[in-house]
């Protein structure tokens, strides 16, 4: 049964009748607007306000509820509350009036006399008291995502609406779902508390065709075809569904068009759990102010934005802030709101008001960092240690800057220098110099777990990783801005975008190496292990990326939540995420468009030429001489054109496979094999809560790498700039401000100057990301150019000397210290990167390693997995062009603490154990080195033949030898130390040698025994 | 002033029988061992001897680590069911399963193929073993047999990483750098953690790496051949005049540190080369096997003409000599070729190859070590990385199996004659009691007196363990009871 105000007044009329009699008991139901108004806006807010915490649904104080006019009729222990039309005979008008002093409500706090009159008014009145209307849909968002079925296309109308601002506008055929979540809407006849029995909705159709509406109950639709027609399918237009209907009007509503529906009568007491909303024809069918009311009156009362809502509006999407500012902030729920005094996710904060007092530049100041220093030491009362010599502080400068020994011209010119700036000249010279870019890329390739290899089983070659390496090297001698240097690691890929076209834009790709540089296991797809390989390689690339840039531990967070920091278990899915889209690419083509384009001439007139020659060959007879031969020949020839075509210059990288990136999930435990909640990319959520916003530069690829890279680099960012400084710091004193340069957590180091890690951090962003301004205010500090010396007083107070009262001694790292026996003994060779080099290693190590074992035996099917090793000489280079092979570390460098190529290395062991002796004196290639050294000595200082061979040489040898070595003159003892050494040995050499054999020898021994000093492979 | 009569005093005496004298003062140092945490290593006594954190049953490790995956069932896991479906297809209830590593089945025939072997029964426990192995089944009664290992990977370098460092990664340190930084060692004069191979175990340096615990950790190789470790000598024509040019260089170290007090890597690298020292003499007379009576030379099969098996002989009997001199830990590779147990194409003549190299060699060790009375406090492990399949693969092989192989110990205090868990009875899968390899971990150092969870390393803001998150393993049941 239907109606609709419009065309069936008698049955509304007799419906309107049949609730006069059935509701006389409970108040009027029909209510002229003004009633709804007085009660709406005056009574219920009121009543709401005052009354319902003691007499409402939570407590009923006396037994009485105000929140229904039924409760309010039935009263409580003093009988009801009110008396419709009569204010005078009402409990509540009686309370409210404090006329007696036993009933006084609210107590002590009585109401305005406005009020008092309203609700004598409002009784007087007849106590009109709609019930609430249960409003299914007027503006709330969420209804069209519950009608989760349908092929039909829905939206939301924003202009024409019946009704507030939004209406549901669905095209043919339909958007439905039997039961939405949470509906189970009662129908009675009599209708309690929030039961209901009329439906209420206004809709319109648009273009040709019918509108339709049903109601499933129970989570069932109602019969197709029902004679008469089914109680919960309604039709206006024509019927185009072949499924019975109950016609509301045999016209589609062209304009809005209010129905109103007796649901009892159609379907009897249930409840309702789901709607259809349905089109034929073409156009849409809009929907707008759905509702269930208890009565015709109920709904007649209603008007937007009152009433209970079937579907909570979305709550508007406010960005959650901070864990230290927003409640609602993930972390903070995680750690109760601890675990946020870490000091580095505070903001930097710049020292600039200080600074612009005292009237300093803008610029990075040496005089600044001193006065922080100083103010330090000022308050432990420590005098720090005079500035060192002159000797000593080049060779300190020549070691941090270029990992190099000065050389004695140099510490000549040094020495000799008077004008005022001669530390100026020296510390741009160094920094001027090609071994800068070498020193400051084997520093960060340690961060990034560089190596040539791939590591695992076969531990195969990796043919061109190695521009990596040089586009480090060049990167930091150009004093590329550091902000640049890392975005293009991350994303150089999505920055660049194709082919390059320059040089800076190839760079960029070579720079996507970075994604690269952890292990492979070539053999897991023989396997069937390439998911669990991807998650290694995902999980590598976060924590590694975490440790390098942001000084986070994310690998403590990848198998639950941190158990110090503010990260969670998401925290470090939401990074990985980033990276989802990785794809390797072993042959990015990194040549620049002139080259491209020589090289497609090139390869283009050797084709033409081998046309021809195919040609020729195509006519011969090849059966008889002298075709036969002929053909031969030019077999030949064309094979050897095709040789001569050029390979486009192509590095190791990675770029995304396109627009989309797979799915990131937690794992659960860390394990790959069980993924639980998908994850968006996402920074830490202590300081960004919200997904990642992401815009893909273009289709090709997703853009997130791309947006990492820009929020590590911006300058709210806290930790990417005291991360870098604080490398950088640790490089001139031996240890950072923070002593754990990886780990700026809570269990990692609290800086011991936090306001000179801000003044550096901050002052380093402003100068554009310069790492050299860097190192050159800070080995112009007088902190820097301190003595080591050691001294009792400061000592006792600060042992660990981190308040930097004196410099610190330091061990020479590996490298290092082979780069210097090689300077030291005339060897090093000037290398300008390309393909790594291969020392000598002992035969038996080799054959040690089945992979290597299996390619020297040529059994590893051209996998390059051995040992290819260089012609000694060839291998005289500094150490950050040899090889990096995984499964076999170069044993000299090996033995002086050389990292492990699988995780960031922050910071150089320097561990003092006996094999590093033996290493130093006895291993060939040390043997090697103090030979050369001999020789070089030998000849600077032995007079040609043929002159005073009587003269004694010795004086000048060992001087000689202690300039190169340690550039300084020998000690009178030293002296007398050494030249007896050269004589006994000579003596004892010559019982097999001749004099001048014997001579050298001893010399070699001199030499070695230099190497062997505490003093060449520690500096002041 | 100098201080060189007092160094070359102390050379000149170390020369001569320093070696002994200081290995019964170490010795008698390790009984009265003062407690000493295990985080706080001094620099310059690294190795000194800490305690246990409960009480110990063994003090030193044999690990005779064989790679490649030997196939056990066709060496000491004797399998009725599998040699009477010889050459059948496997059974479906067995295909029904979901693996979580890799494939299996994969590059497997859908055939069962039982070995040639003869099988029989040893000692009193009546324990199975092939006639590939009739020296060790010699030591029926006194090996503890754990039936039901299963791996993390089906490939050698993850795995083997898993077997050595506890972790399918590279780049965490092994057994070997904890047990050692844990108890330190009985002799100063040598390393700790001693590695013999001729070839070793595939992923390379990884598998004895000390990875972030202090370098004096690290497995150091002994050489079976020539001189015993690398670099130990100066060439020979440098060799004379090596104390006279090494006290030049202390000398002015020791006037270099004096003019820097309180830098201790200054004293400790003068001390080092005093180590160094000692080493050369005490390492080389280690490999100096003619010192042994040739009966046990001739056990360990040291001269025998199969080169491969007198190498191994050589090892074993290294380890031994090593063992008695303190060393905390001995690790070797079972094998001389790249092959090792990895029979893909032809698994009769890999086992019977390995079986016959390594053979005679480990019964003599544990012969050995039981009539010196070391076995008592050596726990000798006998594992490979994974198992192999009971399908065939290619002509006559067997693949990668990391479900279900059995491994082994002997001495050290660990239930002699037990077995533990079980594979199905076609040897697939562990089904009785399975045990990853974190369990195997747990138990061996808790045979050391090293409590797994309290075992620890601060590295980088986190507590690293061997075994991992604390309370993640568990004792394999029967070994220490």
């Amino acid at each position: 049964m239907i109606d609709t105000k419009r065309r069936s007044f008698a049955a509304l009329a007799f419906l309107m009748a049949w609730c006069l009699s059935e509701c006389a008991l409970v108040g009027a139901d029909d209510f002229s607007p003004k009633q709804i108004e007085l009660f709406e806006k005056d009574v219920r807010p009121l009543l709401k306000a005052k009354c319902l915490s003691c007499h409402g649904p939570d407590k009923q104080a006396g037994g009485l509820r105000l929140d229904s006019l039924q409760s309010a009729l039935k009263g409580g222990d003093s009988g009801p509350a009110i008396v419709p039309g009569d204010a005078a005979k009402s409990l509540l008008v009686k309370a409210v009036r404090f006329d007696d002093p036993d009933l006084q409500m609210p107590p002590k706090d009585q109401l305005a006399a406005k009020e008092i009159q309203a609700l004598t008014w409002w009784i007087n009145d007849g106590a009109v008291w709609p019930r609430p209307v249960l409003v299914l849909f007027d503006d709330e968002e969420p209804f069209l995502a519950a009608l989760t079925k349908g092929e039909a296309k829905s939206r939301f109308e924003r202009r024409d609406t019946h009704r507030g601002s939004l209406a549901v506008a669905v095209s043919p055929r339909e958007k439905f779902d039997e039961q939405i979540a949470d509906w189970k809407l009662p129908i009675r006849e009599k209708p309690g508390p929030a039961e209901f029995r009329y439906l209420r909705y206004a809709w319109k159709k648009t273009g040709g065709g019918g509108a339709m509406l049903e109601v499933a109950r129970e989570g069932k639709w109602p019969p197709a075809k029902a004679t008469p027609a089914p109680g919960g399918r309604y039709v206006a237009g024509p019927n185009e569904t072949g499924m019975d209907a109950i016609v509301v009007d045999d016209a589609a509503p062209q304009d809005w068009t209010v129905v109103t529906i007796d649901l009892w009568k159609d379907l009897g007491d249930c409840e309702v759990t789901g709607l259809s909303l349905m089109a034929s024809g073409s156009g849409e069918t809009l929907f707008d102010a759905m509702l269930l009311g208890s009565s015709i009156a109920d709904l007649d009362a209603w008007s937007p934005g009152r009433g209970d809502l079937a579907f909570k509006p979305a709550p508007k999407i406010e960005p959650v802030g901070t864990a230290f500012e927003d409640s609602r902030n993930p972390i903070r729920k995680l750690f109760r709101g601890e675990r946020l005094d870490l000091w580095s996710l505070k903001p930097v904060v710049s020292t600039s008001v200080l600074e612009t007092q005292r009237g300093d530049s803008a610029e990075l100041s040496s005089k600044m960092i001193d006065r922080l220093i100083d103010k330090r030491l000022a308050e432990a009362d420590i005098t720090p240690a005079p500035e060192a010599d002159r000797r000593t502080l080049i060779r300190r400068l020549a070691f941090d800057l270029t990992g190099l020994p000065p050389k004695p011209d140099e510490v000549a010119t040094f020495l000799g220098d008077k004008s005022p700036d001669a530390l100026e000249t020296v510390v741009d010279r160094l920094l001027a110099s090609a071994a800068y870019g070498e020193r400051q890329a084997r520093l960060w390739l340690d961060v990034v777990r560089y190596a040539d290899t791939n590591g695992y089983e076969r531990d195969e070659f990796r043919p061109r990783i190695w521009m990596y390496r040089d586009y480090v090297v060049r990167s930091f001698n150009s004093d590329k801005p550091f902000d640049q240097f890392i975005r293009e690691q991350l994303a150089g890929d999505e920055i660049v975008n194709g082919l390059p076209q320059n040089s800076a834009e190839a760079d960029a790709l070579i720079a996507t190496g970075y994604l690269r540089l952890g292990q492979w296991d070539s053999t897991a797809s023989i396997f069937q292990e390439e998911d669990r390989l991807r998650a290694e390689m995902m999980a590598d690339l976060t924590n590694t990326t975490a440790s390098a840039f942001l000084g986070l531990t994310m690998s403590c967070c990848q198998c639950h939540d941190h158990k110090y920091d503010p990260l969670s278990q998401a925290d470090h899915y939401r990074l990985r995420a980033f990276f989802a889209g990785v794809t390797p690419q072993d042959d990015l083509v990194v040549e620049l468009p002139q080259q491209r384009q020589a090289n497609e001439q090139h390869n283009s007139a050797l084709g033409q030429r081998i046309e021809q020659l195919k040609a020729e060959q195509a006519k011969l007879d090849k059966e008889q001489e002298p075709g036969k031969t002929r053909a031969a020949e030019l077999s030949k020839e064309i094979s050897a054109l095709e040789a001569q075509k050029r390979q486009p210059l192509s590095a190791m990288g990675a770029t995304d496979a396109g627009s989309s990136a797979p799915v990131t999930r937690v794992l659960y435990q860390g394990v790959f094999r069980d993924p639980r909640d998908e994850v968006a990319p996402g920074f830490p959520s202590v300081l960004y809560p919200g997904p990642a916003e992401i815009h893909a530069p273009t289709e090709s690829t997703t853009g997130r790498r791309l947006a990492l890279a820009n929020w590590i680099t911006s300058s709210s960012n806290p930790w990417p700039a005291r991360v870098i400084v604080n490398r950088v710091w640790q490089q001139h004193f031996g240890t950072g401000l923070v002593a754990t340069p990886n780990d700026f957590g809570m269990t990692g180091a609290r800086p011991t100057h936090p306001e000179l890690l801000d003044y550096l951090a901050a002052r380093f962003v402003r100068d554009g990301w310069s790492i050299k301004r860097l190192h050159r205010a800070i080995v112009m500090t007088r902190a820097y150019r301190r003595e080591s010396a050691h001294e009792a007083v400061a000592a006792k107070i600060d042992p660990d000397n981190r308040l930097l009262w004196r410099q610190n001694v330091r061990r020479l790292d590996a490298e290092t210290l082979r780069d210097s026996l090689l300077a030291v003994s005339g060897l090093l060779k000037k290398n300008d990167g390309g393909k790594p080099i291969w020392p000598e290693v002992p035969r038996e190590l080799l054959h040690a390693q089945p992979a290597i074992l299996e390619a020297i035996e040529g059994k590893d099917d051209g996998r390059r997995q051995g040992w290819y090793t260089d012609p000694v000489e060839a291998t005289d280079v500094r150490s950050l062009y040899l090889v990096r092979k995984r499964c076999l570390p170069i044993p000299f460098l090996q033995a002086f603490d050389l990292p492990d190529t699988t995780v960031s290395c922050a910071r150089r062991d320097t561990t003092v154990v006996a094999p590093q002796a033996l290493m130093l004196l006895n291993s060939l290639t040390a043997v090697r080195y103090a030979e050369a050294f001999a020789d070089r000595v030998w000849q600077a200082c032995k007079l040609p033949a043929g002159e005073s061979q009587e003269t004694d040489e010795s004086p000048r040898i060992v001087a000689a030898v202690f300039q190169l070595a340690l550039a300084r003159d020998p000690e009178p003892e030293e002296r007398k130390l050494a030249q007896d050494l050269l004589l006994r040995h000579a003596d004892k050499h010559r019982v097999n040698a001749s004099k001048s054999e014997a001579e050298r020898l001893a010399l070699i021994d001199l030499c070695r025994a230099m190497f062997n000093l505490n003093e060449f492979i520690y500096i002041d | 002033m100098l201080k060189l009569p007092s160094r070359r005093d102390f050379f000149t005496r170390s020369a001569g029988g320093f070696a002994s004298v200081a290995l019964g003062a170490l010795l008698a140092e390790e009984l009265q061992a003062s407690p000493e945490s295990n985080t706080a290593i001094n620099p310059l006594d690294p190795l000194r001897v800490r305690l246990p954190h409960i009480a110990p049953r063994a003090k030193q490790v044999i690990f005779l680590f064989q790679y490649g995956g030997p196939s056990t069932f066709d060496l000491l896991d004797y399998k009725p069911e599998l040699i009477k479906l010889d050459g059948q297809p496997v059974p479906e209830s067995f295909k029904r399963h979901n693996d979580e590593v890799g494939g299996v089945f994969n590059h497997c025939k859908d055939e069962l193929m039982a070995g040639p072997w003869k099988w029989a029964q040893h000692g009193e426990s009546g324990r199975w073993f092939s006639d590939l192995l009739p020296h060790t089944a010699r030591h029926a009664d006194e090996l503890c047999v754990v039936r039901s290992m299963f791996s993390e990977s089906s490939n050698h370098a993850p795995a083997t990483y898993l077997m050595n460092t506890g972790a399918i990664l590279g780049g965490r340190p092994s057994l070997g750098s904890w047990v050692t930084y844990g108890l330190g060692s009985a002799n100063q004069n040598l390393p700790g953690y001693v590695l013999l191979y001729q070839v070793a175990g595939l992923g390379g340096s990884a598998n004895w790496s000390n990875a972030f615990l202090p370098a004096a950790f690290q497995g150091t190789q002994f050489r079976h051949e020539g001189s015993p470790v690398l670099n130990l000598s100066p060439p020979e024509r440098l060799a004379e005049v090596q104390r006279s040019t090494l006290d030049f260089a202390q000398a002015l170290n020791r006037r270099h540190a004096e003019k820097r007090p309180g830098v201790l890597d200054l004293d400790g690298r003068i001390a080092s080369y005093e180590l160094a020292f000692r080493m050369q003499s005490e390492s080389l007379e280690i490999g100096e096997l003619s010192q042994e009576t040739q009966a046990t030379q001739d056990a360990y099969a040291v001269h025998d003409s199969n080169t491969a098996k007198a190498k191994y002989g050589r090892m074993c009997l290294l380890a031994r000599r090593l063992i008695e001199k303190g060393v905390r830990f001995v690790q070797t590779y079972n094998s001389v070729d790249k092959l090792g147990w990895d029979g893909h194409d032809n698994n009769i003549d890999y086992h019977r190859r390995n079986a016959a190299q390594t053979d005679q060699p480990i019964a003599a060790l544990l012969t050995d070590l039981k009539q010196r009375g070391l076995l008592d406090t050596t726990l000798v492990i006998w594992a490979g990385e994974f198992g192999r399949t009971p399908m065939k693969q290619g002509g006559s092989g067997r693949n990668h199996n990391p479900y279900g192989f059995n491994i082994w110990m002997a001495g050290g205090g660990v239930n002699a004659g037990a077995s533990i868990g079980a594979t199905d009875d076609i040897g697939l899968r562990s089904v009785e009691q399975p045990q990853p390899v974190k369990n195997l971990h747990a138990t061996i150092l808790t045979a050391l007196g090293l409590a797994p969870d309290d075992l620890f390393f601060e590295h980088q803001g986190r507590q690293e363990r061997l075994t991992g998150v604390a309370q993640s393993w568990k004792l394999i049941p029967n070994v220490l009871d």
